[in-house]
């Protein structure tokens, strides 16, 4: 009996445990409940806001909603990396301001709405995000909108209020069967920062080499492959083996047949009615051409290159590498000025796309970090309130730029050169400037990682393959046509 | 009559008696269960009820669960997914890691064998504890660090490979998917082997010493003792690790998701995406939920088949 | 004699030099972690750090709360093992000695879903879970607990081994199936106990996903995940500091293991492993 009873009570602990565990949630969870109608809140702060961007902030401010409500947000992106009270890079010594500031800002508009923001890092982010989604209780998902059967396409929105269309240099593009044809974009979030691709070039391993500077705005395709092979080898100053360039990581490299697709216009989608009547013409000549130049630029890069471990010296004196590719301009410009090497460096834009719609200018394109609105949330208008304010508040715009993060706002991104010198600012000025807002650099005429099964992890596959020498150009284009049509085919 | 009555009386004891033992079977059936049934309550509500969800969507067309319109499209997943290659490539890799993996169980008798011809003593403690470490300590940073000692330009182990070769090695242990089976196995025996070791050394010592004493004078040798003694006696030790460790590697995920930077798309080349990854690839990042929970009744069919050739392999079904 | 003696002096020196080139990639980490020069490059290899500090330990547990994960981990890791370690044993006791009516089928039935990805199931557990309303507790990181298959099946093995003339006497002295495993079953399974505790603090501390799911405060928050975010607020892969973080996480794990290993050889001495 004793014992029956000792298990008893350790039984009965347990199940208090876990009862009082559950207690703590559901008391968080009432106090949480919305209270507001959320239509009002958004339509009131509709009304305040004037088409003319410069005077958002008075106008704004005059608004001050009473409806008390609390709006979640959810996902990875710079709310982890800043954290709440900021946080401070340990080898560039750079501090950045946490997303109190936003918050603090947010109140001044809607004091009762209480903002929940839940941060989760990178490793495993699209699961955690879906899984969230599901539960139904976020309202904004942080970098969302590549998830899109969770998002809420935004076009009424913009057509309420078109001035945010024009405040920004990108948007979250996708594409959507049921609301436009294939070969149209629809917006699905909006663009809050954006990460231009560029190209960082080593001044002084060109002047070792006695190699001009190349001009960024007239370089071509051919012109980045004379300049790697001119630069590798033995560096006739400091006798130190160099290499030509690095491209985007080995492990992402199909962000590399992003922009080099797109330089040389590429378009491989039929769009149909539907993207089971969509023909992919992946096995073409521009795609042989498109890989050919992958494989032969791979060849002047570092032989750590393949396991991501090149770029270890890239940002200090013993730098081996002429030019090299990265999606991170401004921690990279950081990096650079914290080891005062601002003189031996500039940043570059990749070189013209060559025919088709967007012929002329640069290749280089911008990943992003961007916000949607989840589409079962029941707070949709008061969601669109605040990604509005995240690219159109100037507080927000400012923090941005503290944050060291390039601004989608084209009015705030135009204040770079105030952060940094113009062998820097220029160039992604001129990219930020000069890229197209209905352009989306993962569902465009030339690539697809959404829409097409593992279209994008194929790509990584047989570039990799084809720079380890295990695969011809044949081949690869051979197995990744057949696994579009395969899928394809499953759509049928 | 009276004889009769007698009779009747014993029937009545016995019929009591069997209901007595009736009650005494069932509350015994109680007691039993009793143990059990919280377990089989947990895995009913925790694991089958949610698989029943998974079998329902295998058979749907599905992106992500919960959004969109879910259509019934009947066996269409199935066939979809036993016709990709993607997904017969990811069976064969999973079972190619599972078997090199296996390499563990003989790296582990070998170094069980040496550890327990010491004897016992301070030093067989301390390469028991040593051995076993890298067991202990997995994760993200485990792999950084075999990210640089595998790596084809200076590596530390193409170094030592060089220096005994002398020729120059370049292999991208982890890079080139000629070889990042072998890379991986190499990650995973060193981290499986002192598992092994341990249960190996400790069938090593329970061998009754009388065998070997017995051996001794006949005469037989060394090698001898070992070829005839020492390896039928530890067959049930192999096979227990056998299974073991071909289950552990059939699930295999994190390790491999890490050297593909964070995806399940198995790089390099595709070599190192195993079933999990797949699934895990159809579940979340580009999401298919129908194919991925198509895949995920295959997996469980697979390890359906797997447990009972276990079972009879470790004689469950031998009725004592 | 000395042949003998010569014989194991080299099978020693033999078995020192493998477990130093086993151990090289746990003591580069380790001396990584005390290095302030191993950040987003690696300094070549050595055995003493390029720049002995503490440099990369300060920043760890400046950057995130280290301390809160670790206490939060503690207590939800202790809870799982204490459940899951008593329940699997209860299962590995009835399997092992009891005679009931299904046996088979419901080890079967347990078994079966010993491979089964989780990953595939985790949509619908979530949900269930939101059902309950136990989303943010550790709630879903607990009650899987009460049904660990691989301790299930491992227990039976050790216990069938237990010989049966002790709960015979017991039988006879009129205690019950439940006085005997508490009294007779239990004491006799330390090894066991010890075992399953391992291999169960050990997969409690480094699971991820789940956690990160379901967690979805950040003062409730576990270190796998805490290190993940510590990981994501630098700029680079700074190697130093993440090799502090990972010794970090480990130092408990390892102090757990000196103490309870030798129970580990013996577990799997009484297991039905051996003839």
């Amino acid at each position: 009996m004793k014992i029956k009873s000792k298990f008893r009570a350790i039984f009965l602990t347990m199940v208090i445990i876990a009862s009082s565990l559950a207690g703590c949630a559901s008391a968080n969870k009432e106090a949480k409940e919305p209270s507001a109608t959320p239509t009002q809140t958004a339509e009131k702060s509709e009304a305040s806001n004037t088409t003319d961007e410069s005077t958002n902030e008075e106008a704004a401010s005059q608004v001050i909603s009473e409806e008390a409500a609390t709006l979640r947000l959810y996902g990875p992106g710079l709310f982890t990396t800043v954290g709440e009270n900021g946080s401070t890079d340990i080898v560039t010594g750079v501090s950045k301001p946490g997303y109190k500031v936003v918050i603090d800002r947010w109140k001044e508009f809607y004091p009762n709405v209480e903002l929940q923001i839940e941060t989760i890092p990178w490793d495993n982010w699209r699961a955690a995000t879906q899984t969230a989604a599901l539960s139904g209780d976020v309202d904004v998902l942080l970098h969302g909108s590549s998830i899109v059967p969770v998002c809420e396409p935004i076009v009424s929105y913009l057509e309420k209020e078109p001035e945010v269309r024009e405040a920004v240099g990108m948007m979250a593009m996708r594409k959507n069967v049921e609301l436009a044809p294939l070969s149209e974009y629809i917006p699905y979030g909006l663009t809050i920062t954006v990460n231009p691709v560029m190209v960082v070039i080593d001044k002084e391993i060109f002047e070792h080499y006695g190699v001009e500077l190349p001009n960024y705005e007239s370089w071509t395709m051919q012109d980045i492959v004379d300049l790697a092979k001119k630069t590798t080898g033995t560096d006739p100053v400091t006798g130190k083996q160099t290499y030509g360039m690095s491209m985007i990581a080995a492990n992402s490299t199909n962000k590399n047949y992003i922009w080099s697709s797109r330089a040389f216009n590429n378009a491989i989608f039929e769009w149909g009615e539907t993207l089971g009547t969509t023909k992919v013409n992946f096995n073409n000549d521009l795609t042989r051409k498109t890989l050919n130049y992958l494989t032969e630029l791979v060849s002047f890069a570092s032989p750590d290159y393949a396991e991501g471990l090149d770029m270890a010296v890239a940002y200090t004196a013993d730098n081996n590498l002429a030019m090299f590719i990265i999606e991170d301009a401004y921690s990279a410009y950081n990096t650079i000025k914290a080891a005062g090497l601002e003189n031996k460096y500039m940043f570059a834009a990749l070189p013209k796309i060559e025919a088709g719609e967007f012929a002329g200018i640069t290749s280089s394109h911008m990943g992003d970090w961007n916000m949607a609105i989840c589409n079962n949330s029941k707070q949709k208008d008061l969601a669109w309130a605040f990604i509005k304010f995240m690219v159109t508040d100037e507080v927000v715009q400012q923090w941005l730029l503290d944050t060291y993060s390039i601004p989608a706002n084209k009015a705030a991104s135009s204040r770079l050169s105030e952060f940094m010198p113009d062998d820097y600012a220029n160039s992604i000025s001129y990219v930020v400037r000069t890229s197209p807002l209905e352009f989306s650099a993962s569902a465009n005429n030339c690539y697809d990682s959404g829409n097409f099964g593992t279209f994008a992890n194929d790509l990584t596959t047989v570039i990799n393959e084809m720079a380890q020498g295990n695969m011809d150009v044949e081949a690869a284009i051979q197995f990744v046509q057949k696994n579009v049509d395969d899928y394809l085919g499953t759509l049928k | 009559m009276k004889g009769m009555g007698n009779h009747a009386l014993i029937n009545k004891g016995v019929n009591m008696k069997n209901k007595q033992l009736f009650a005494l079977k069932l509350k015994r059936q109680l007691v039993w269960y009793s143990f059990i049934i919280v377990s089989i309550l947990t895995l009913g509500i925790l694991t089958y009820l949610p698989m029943l969800t998974t079998i329902k969507y295998s058979f749907h067309d599905t992106q992500v669960l919960g959004f969109g319109e879910e259509k019934f499209i009947g066996l269409l997943n199935y066939q979809k997914i036993v016709n990709n290659s993607s997904f017969l490539k990811s069976i064969a890799n999973t079972f190619i890691l599972a078997i090199l993996g296996l390499a563990s169980i003989p790296i582990g008798f070998v170094l069980a064998s040496l550890i327990n011809n010491i004897g016992k003593s301070k030093w067989q403690s301390l390469f028991r504890v040593g051995f076993y470490f890298p067991n202990i300590i997995t994760g993200v940073s485990v792999v950084l660090i075999f990210q640089i000692v595998l790596k084809a330009n200076g590596g530390l182990l193409n170094n030592a490979l060089s220096l005994l070769t002398g020729q120059k090695v370049t292999i991208g242990w982890l890079s080139d998917s000629r070889f990042s089976h072998l890379g991986a196995t190499i990650l995973s025996v060193w981290g499986s082997m002192g598992y092994s070791m341990l249960i190996n050394l400790a069938s090593l010592q329970s061998i009754p010493s009388e065998i070997y004493e017995a051996a001794e004078v006949d005469g037989a040798s060394g090698f001898k003792q070992w070829l005839y003694i020492t390896i039928p006696q530890m067959t049930s030790c192999f096979v227990f690790l056998f299974i073991t460790s071909f289950i552990n590697g059939l699930a295999r995920f994190s390790d491999l998701f890490i050297i593909g930077g964070n995806t399940s798309a198995g790089r390099p080349g595709g070599t190192l995406q195993t079933i999990l990854m797949y699934i895990y690839q159809f579940s979340f990042e580009t999401p298919q939920y129908g194919i991925a929970s198509a895949g995920a009744m295959i997996l469980f069919i697979l390890t359906f088949t797997i447990t009972m050739i276990n079972l009879k392999l470790t004689g469950f079904f031998k009725k004592k | 004699m000395k042949a003998k003696k010569i014989r194991r002096a080299i099978i020693i020196v033999i078995l020192l030099i493998v477990l130093c080139i086993i151990l090289i990639p746990l003591v580069w980490s380790v001396i990584l972690s005390f290095d302030r020069k191993a950040l987003s490059s690696l300094p070549p290899f050595s055995l003493v750090p390029h720049e002995p500090s503490l440099f990369n330990y300060e920043v760890a547990f400046k950057t995130i709360p280290l301390v809160r994960y670790y206490l939060n981990t503690i207590l939800v890791t202790a809870l799982h093992t204490i459940i899951a370690v008593l329940f699997a044993m209860m299962c590995g006791y009835a399997f092992a000695k009891g005679n009931f009516w299904g046996k088979k089928f419901w080890f079967i039935f347990m078994l079966a879903v010993m491979m089964i990805p989780f990953e595939s199931r985790m949509v619908p557990l979530y949900l269930q879970y939101k059902k309950w309303g136990l989303l943010d507790t550790y709630a879903p990181l607990l009650l899987g607990g009460f049904a660990y298959v691989y301790g299930i099946f491992f227990s039976k093995q050790n216990i069938e081994a237990i010989p049966d003339s002790l709960r015979e006497s017991a039988y006879i002295d009129g205690a019950s199936e439940w006085r005997i495993f508490f009294r007779i079953i239990l004491p006799l399974s330390k090894p066991l106990i010890a075992t399953l505790s391992i291999l169960q603090i050990l997969s409690n501390w480094n699971s991820y996903l789940w956690p990160l799911v379901v967690i979805r405060s950040a003062e409730k928050q576990l270190i796998s995940v805490g290190v993940s975010v510590f990981n994501a607020q630098q700029d680079a892969i700074y190697y130093g500091p993440r090799m502090a973080v990972a010794v970090v996480s480990a130092i408990p794990l390892s102090i757990m293991f000196l103490f309870l290993q030798k129970y580990i050889v013996q577990s799997i001495a009484v297991s039905g492993i051996k003839q």
